[in-house]
């Protein structure tokens, strides 16, 4: 080691000016605690001679006569530069950074000081996540990150939400980005059992710099959590924060027929007889069954933590309990959650560590509360308003007292559908400095989760009437191992800085299902397998496992000189057991640069710019998000006849199936004004090439289709991220922030030189080469015909018909995953009061109204709860209206293709914090803060159904999302 | 050099451990080449191909309702469910997932057939029990290959069958693009295979409500074969062979049919899609004409007029067939009994229709020898058959005497009489080159209660209409250059 040093040391002064060297000596320490810090750089400032603190934050550096400053650097703390004069002894002490610019950032396997980042990584800070009331972390990141685009689809309580980077990559392939969580690989869309209030930050990694360390998983951006630590030398946090609060629908846009309206539609159409006895009775009734739908939903969390730590060991505590009904009967969701970090230095060389939660939930979904026609809010709206609930004497009514389907309350009621899951997360770490700045570091974690599935159907109800009750119950345990082994090297030389680390990773899971369903219960208490009689169907009786392994070897380097000029170069080798054994293994890469020009000699007199990098990179990642066994030729035992075992083939297999890859390349400009005023302006392309494909077959071999890599796809787009310290007093502060982002993506090939396929059978969206993913193909529908009430279409040329021909289908220049995406925040604060805004917005979605297809059906589904609009239909010759003659056709045309962009006022949040002499005199707290927030208190929107915010191509009946307002308290003990 | 051959070790062993690390199977699935290597196994694969036939796209449900709710046998409900709606209304494309179902799984059929039989010189066992599995796999493929070229082709007696297009001939699992073959060589292919398979059958195998092909099926099918061609000698001979075996016989009273009918158990049944309570689930081909899970039955379709009428006072068949009940509607009518959910799926009188199709019965082997000895001006024969279906289905039968046009529209209209509802009207009217003209239904009460319009109760449709053929699937179409597609769509 010393003698590593020595020789270190002699290159430095041999390379320097070789007389008159003056020895200067000294100790380094953490100004806050006055421990010793090791692996300071210490260089003479103008030459290149330096030299790194030791074990004892103790240096020894000759200085040349020239020199006149010493510099002292670390990263996350402040650089100092201290005049050399006559001194030979030169203590100091470093404090950490507050300048944003030497921010500590996560990045893929470490981190980073933000300032030598080459790569495009975004931030999210914990206080945008914490008291959010969503179950969902994930959901509270929309418009949070320019070019992430976060989508959730329901308001049932805990939805995930659909979060894409950069546009969407691949036709058939997975383009969930990669999550890892304190190391740990886990599982998209799987986080209602994580408590967003341990979270300290998230780190979306978005270029190739910063994801293709992360090799053929990286290639829909990374996104990386880090949890909430304990600090060394810390007197112990306990915080206690709770909130209250209630949801409601969103908003509400159908404006239904009454029972008097409906009563008359149905005689004017035919179908119904105006003599019908029945009618008047039937006008007197108007039920409204979406108030006995949906209802205001109550939310309660409470959450302890303790956070604190000695010399030697830090800790972080806490237990969270949180409990959200949803606005439609029997959902809701309830979580229990625990957390403990532990950072144990075991001597000056060695640190071990575990970061661990686990959280169990109990979720109860309204039955069949999803996008489809067996919503039972859909079937809310679509039922007549004469009809009821309930019969006069209580009972439920049924199909015989006139509903369209089985009474959707006595479903709810009586049956149940509920799941729990119980999510524990966690790894062990060890980290070994085997010489200064070179440390091994070893990590195993573990992403595990049960999951059990338990649906009832009641004996007497219209469900479970015909096999006398039912009972299912399933399982399934998914387990991810990840053990990565990591050696980093990570020095300043002088002027020179050097980071780099070698790794190697594998990754292996398991996952296992069964299931199994009985018939026939002998009465309504029982609810059991046990108490069944009967079994269910065969496919109910289910059972499997399923098991993927990821080998990878990885390196990166990263370089810069003076702090001026950076590079990063990253190189990662694969191997997924989902590809073909002799194509299995793949090279990835990257290279980025920066250039920070605020520190060139030209740029230092500019005094209103004060901060002006350039930053760019190029390099490739992988995709391997699809099924397990891909490539594989199976036969199948799945299936039986006569009760007998059977078997035939299952996957027609591919031995050449292999990575898809995307070659990102990225520039960025990010400048700051006047300490002020922020700007970061991002470039980006994204090329999808060997796309993971459903290739479609002919049938006549036996199967539909069969997984091949071809076709391309290419995203490329603009980011704009700024932010504005308006005002920023020691009282008074008010700070805007807003990210714009725009991306355009297009199908550069397909399969065989076609140039267009629809996205499935049946499908009004189609891939085609030159267009964006989902671009819409259709019949344009112009209006109604005033001479006769027929509808005017227009044929393939662009001329008027009367005719609804599937071949007259033209695109329409519209797709449904929007372009235009963003979010802006403004934040006021006085003394201790706090209120801010949170908006984000999404532009150029056009979605498929499919709720108006049955409720604007233009007679085909008279016979069902519609719209009011319907009673404007055309009468006689020289109407002008919209609504054609009920024909009683009904189609997809351009009449349900709904411009779905949306603009929310995503958060609305007011706090006070108690001045501290206030807090502190009631001896118990030592900080306090109160609040109350809105979540979606308001929605701006052309679009008519029930909510814009899906991410989807059609709409129907979807579970409303719902407006929170909550109120609750952070105590400090 | 002892440290470079540990070195080497260790780096092989790594290396080998990696390629174990990476290398993963299914657990629920054997690679294909290991699939069918013991007589065990062909046992196994053979009920794959069965179970290619209770699919709900072809035997389980479609395919049979399909080929009524399409003709003038059933009239759609206002309000009802729009379910089998593009087939009532004659609206399907060549993107219609109905469609697109029934053409994939009988090719799922033909290669699950075509990879046992290529599999079965490789099994050791007893030879016989080899042959059998091999029949009855050729047995399996020739029909699905009947079926997608009566479905997608048009019909033999109504065509050019040298140069008019049938469906791609298909014998072995290979990444192929093929070309549709000629109506005749789809047929020619059809007969031969049967005749094959028959022929490697061994009498002593057929019993009757058989869910397994044996000797009869092969004849019966090679019967129904002959009759779609016009082939009447052949068609007479098979249906012979079928009506000889003493294990068959027809039921002679209401309670016998219904409960054939009910139980799917009976000695009409020559051949039966096997189902069990376990299975059945979706395998529904009355859902839409009763189902009263609900409450009262939500019918979608319901029977049409005339061939309510079509049944003579004394026929059972009527009150076996038809059950009148008063739907969700508000109205009561005739409905389509004869799925009325077999009790050994159902522990409850809510029923959602589901039974066994019986895919060959033996009054359509009597139907087909009388057809053909029509045909061919042998009216006393015809007559003969014609009067024994007629007398175990009508009490007090008295013998009708009728010969030529009259005896032959007597067949035609018994045969809709006796296999309504079962699947054989669309591919009837097919063969014999008959259009139809819907009529609504007039309630007595409440008006019209089916749904009105030309493109519904008033639907009309021409022999010459080109969607007596069903388009090939667009999915095909784009996978398969070499298919030529089907005109009208």
């Amino acid at each position: 080691m010393k003698r590593m040093l020595t020789i270190i040391a002699f290159c430095a002064i041999s390379l320097g000016v070789f007389a008159q060297a003056r020895t200067i000596t000294g100790k380094v320490t953490l100004a806050e605690d006055n421990s010793p810090l090791p692996g300071v750089s210490v260089v003479a400032a103008g030459t290149i001679v330096g030299t790194i603190t030791d074990f004892d934050g103790a240096y020894s550096i000759d200085v040349p006569p020239t020199a006149t400053m010493l510099r002292f650097t670390f990263i996350g703390l402040q650089t100092e530069e201290v005049e050399i004069g006559n001194q030979t002894v030169i203590d100091i002490a470093m404090v950490p950074s507050s300048e944003e610019l030497d921010e500590v950032i996560v990045v893929g396997y470490g981190t980073k000081r933000k300032g030598s980042i080459t790569g495009s990584i975004a931030t999210v800070d914990s206080d945008v996540l914490e008291q959010k009331p969503v179950g969902s972390f994930d959901a509270a990141l929309q418009g949070q990150v320019a070019g992430m685009q976060v989508i959730t689809s329901s308001g049932a309580p805990g939805a995930a939400a659909t979060v894409r980077i950069r546009g969407v990559s691949s036709i058939n392939a997975g383009t969930e980005p990669l999550y890892i969580m304190d190391g740990v690989q886990i599982t998209a869309g799987d986080f209602s059992a994580i408590n967003a209030n341990d979270i300290e930050n998230i780190s979306v990694l978005k270029d190739a710099s910063a994801t293709s360390i992360y090799g053929s998983k990286g290639a829909n951006g990374v996104i990386i959590i880090t949890t909430k630590r304990g600090k060394n030398n810390q007197q112990t946090q306990i915080n206690y924060r709770t909130q209250f609060g209630r949801s409601v629908i969103a908003r509400d846009q159908f404006d239904m027929m009454n029972s008097e309206q409906k009563i008359d539609y149905e005689i004017d159409l035919g179908l119904r007889s105006s003599d019908n006895p029945a009618n008047d009775s039937l006008r007197k009734v108007n039920a409204n069954w979406r108030d006995q739908l949906f209802r205001n939903a109550p939310m309660q969390s409470h959450e302890l933590s303790v956070r604190g730590g000695n010399d030697k060991t830090a800790f972080y505590i806490s237990g969270g309990y949180f409990d959200q009904e949803g606005i439609q009967y029997r959902s809701d969701l309830k979580r229990y959650t625990a957390r403990i970090n532990i950072d144990h230095k075991a001597s000056d060389r060695f640190k071990v560590g575990t970061y661990l939660t686990a959280g169990y939930e109990q979720i109860n979904n309204a039955v069949y509360a999803t996008n489809n026609i067996y919503n039972l809010a859909f079937r809310a709206y679509l039922a007549n308003p004469y009809t009821t609930l309930y019969k006069p004497d209580g009972s439920y009514t049924t199909p015989a007292d006139g509903l369209k389907w089985a009474n959707p309350i006595q479903q709810l009621d009586l049956n149940g559908n509920m799941d729990d899951q119980l999510k524990i997360v966690g790894n062990v770490f060890g980290e070994y400095e085997i010489i200064p700045g070179l440390t091994f570091r070893a990590t195993l974690g573990a992403d595990f989760s049960d999951n059990v599935d338990y649906q009832y159907l009641h004996p007497e109800s219209a469900w479970g009437g015909e096999n006398s009750g039912e009972v299912y119950r399933a399982f399934d345990r998914n387990f991810r191992l990840t053990n990565t082994n990591l050696l980093t090297f990570n020095r300043s030389f002088g002027s020179h800085g050097l980071n780099v680390y070698l790794g190697q990773e594998t990754v292996s899971y398991t996952s296992e299902f069964f299931s199994a369903e009985g018939y026939t219960l002998p009465n309504s208490i029982v609810q059991v397998l046990a108490s069944t009689s009967q079994w269910g169907s065969d496919a109910s009786r289910d059972g499997f496992i399923t098991e993927y392994s990821v080998a990878s070897f990885f390196g990166n380097a990263s370089y810069d000189f003076d702090r001026k000029y950076y590079v990063d170069l990253s190189y990662r080798r694969d191997a997924s057991s989902r590809f073909g054994e002799d194509v299995r293994w793949a090279d990835f890469w990257s290279a980025g640069v920066q250039w920070d020009m605020k520190r060139e000699s030209f740029l230092q007199g500019v005094g209103f710019l004060s901060q002006a990098k350039l930053r760019g990179s190029i390099g490739t990642t992988g995709n391997y998000n699809i099924g397990n066994y891909l490539h594989l030729q199976t036969y199948s035992f799945s299936g039986s006849y006569f009760n007998q075992n059977a078997s035939f083939p299952s996957l027609p297999g591919n031995p050449g199936l292999t990575w898809e890859k995307v070659r990102l390349s990225s520039v960025a400009l990010d400048m700051q004004f006047l300490d002020k005023f922020g700007v970061i302006l991002e470039a980006y392309e994204k090329l999808t090439t060997d796309m993971l494909f459903e290739l479609p077959y002919s049938y006549t071999t036996g199967f539909a289709s069969a997984w091949t890599n071809i076709g391309d796809m290419r995203n490329r787009g603009l980011e704009l991220t700024l932010n504005f310290d308006v005002i920023n007093t020691s009282d008074f502060r008010f700070n805007l922030n807003a990210n714009v982002a725009y991306n355009k993506n297009e199908v550069v090939e397909l399969y065989d030189g076609k140039e267009e396929i629809p996205s499935s059978q049946d499908s009004d969206w189609y891939h085609a080469v030159g267009r964006p993913y989902g671009s819409w193909k259709m019949v344009e529908y112009v209006g109604v015909n005033a001479a006769n009430g027929e509808r005017i279409y227009l044929d393939a040329e662009g001329n008027p018909t009367n005719e609804f021909l599937v071949s007259n289908a033209r695109y329409v220049d519209k797709s449904w995953v929007a372009p235009w995406q963003g979010g802006f925040t403004g934040t006021l604060s006085y003394k201790g009061f706090t209120a801010s805004a949170f908006f984000s917005w999404i532009e150029g979605k056009y979605m498929l109204n499919n709720t108006r297809y049955f409720m604007e059906s233009n007679g085909q589904f008279a016979a069902y709860g519609q719209s009011v609009k319907m009673l404007d239909y055309w009468k006689e010759p020289g109407d002008i209206t919209d609504v054609p003659k009920p024909d009683f056709a009904n189609y997809f045309d351009t009449r349900l293709l709904e411009d779905a962009s949306f603009m929310r006022l995503k958060n609305l949040t007011v706090s006070y914090l108690l001045p501290t002499k206030w807090a502190e005199v009631t001896r118990v707290f030592k900080s306090f803060r109160i609040y109350g927030q809105a979540q979606n208190l308001f929605t701006w929107t052309w679009y008519q159904g029930f909510d814009p915010e899906l991410d989807g191509a059609y709409e129907l009946g979807a579970y409303p999302h719902v407006k929170t307002i909550t109120f609750g308290i952070d105590a400090g003990f | 050099m002892k440290k470079i051959s540990i070195i080497i070790a260790i780096a092989l062993f790594a290396a080998t451990a990696c390629e174990d690390f990476l290398t993963k199977y299914p657990s629920d699935q054997v690679v294909a080449d290991q699939a069918i290597v013991t007589l065990q196994d062909a046992e196994v694969a053979l009920n794959g191909v069965y179970s290619g036939f209770k699919s709900t796209a072809y035997y389980g449900r479609y395919f049979v309702a399909h080929a009524d709710v399409q003709t003038n046998e059933l009239q759609s409900v206002i309000g009802y469910s729009n379910q089998l709606g593009e087939f009532y209304k004659w609206s399907f494309l060549s993107d219609n997932g109905e469609i697109t179902g029934a053409w994939d799984i009988m090719y799922k059929v033909i290669i699950r057939s075509s990879n046992l039989i290529e599999a079965l010189p490789g099994i050791k066992g007893d030879s016989a029990t080899l042959s059998r599995i091999g029949a009855e796999a050729r047995l399996a493929r020739a029909m699905a290959h009947f079926d997608l070229v009566k479905a997608f082709g048009k019909a033999y007696t109504q065509a050019d069958p040298a140069t008019d297009l049938g469906v791609p001939i298909v014998t072995a699992f290979e990444l192929a693009k093929p070309e549709r073959n000629t109506l005749e060589e789809v047929y020619k292919f059809v007969r031969d295979e049967s005749l094959l398979a028959k022929n490697a059958l061994d009498t002593a195998d057929v019993v009757a409500s058989s869910a397994y092909f044996n000797k009869a099926s092969a004849a019966a099918l090679l019967a129904r074969v002959s009759l779609y061609m016009g082939e009447w000698d052949d068609a007479v001979k098979y249906a012979t062979e079928v009506i000889d075996y003493e294990a068959f016989g027809l039921e002679t009273d209401s309670a016998g049919l219904a409960n054939m009918y009910l139980t799917d158990q009976g000695d009409e049944i020559i051949f039966k899609i096997g189902l069990t309570k376990g299975d059945y689930d979706g395998r529904y081909i009355g859902y839409n004409y009763y189902d009263n899970t609900q409450g009262p039955p939500s019918s979608d379709y319901i029977p049409a007029e005339w061939i309510i009428n079509a049944f003579e006072p004394g026929d059972y068949r009527r009150e076996v067939i038809f059950k009148s009940d008063t739907t969700k509607y508000g109205w009561a009518w005739p409905l389509v009994w004869k799925y009325p959910g077999n009790p050994a799926f159902y522990d409850t009188e809510k029923t959602t229709n589901a039974n066994m199709y019986k895919v060959f019965r033996l009054p359509e082997m009597y139907l087909i020898r009388a057809e053909a000895f029509a045909e061919q001006g042998l009216d006393g024969l015809a007559l003969t058959d014609y009067r024994t279906l007629r007398r175990a289905r009508i009490i007090g039968y008295a013998d009708e005497n009728l010969s030529g046009q009259a005896l032959k529209d007597a067949i035609w209209e018994e045969r809709q009489r006796e296999l309504c509802f079962e699947g054989h009207q669309l591919w009837d009217l097919k063969r014999k080159g008959l259009g139809f003209t819907r009529v609504p239904i007039v309630h007595p009460d409440l008006g019209t209660i089916t749904n009105p319009g030309p493109s519904q109760s008033e639907l009309s449709v021409e022999p010459s209409d080109d969607r007596w053929q069903w388009p090939i699937p667009d999915n095909e179409l784009r996978a398969n250059p070499n298919i030529t597609p089907n005109p009208g769509y």
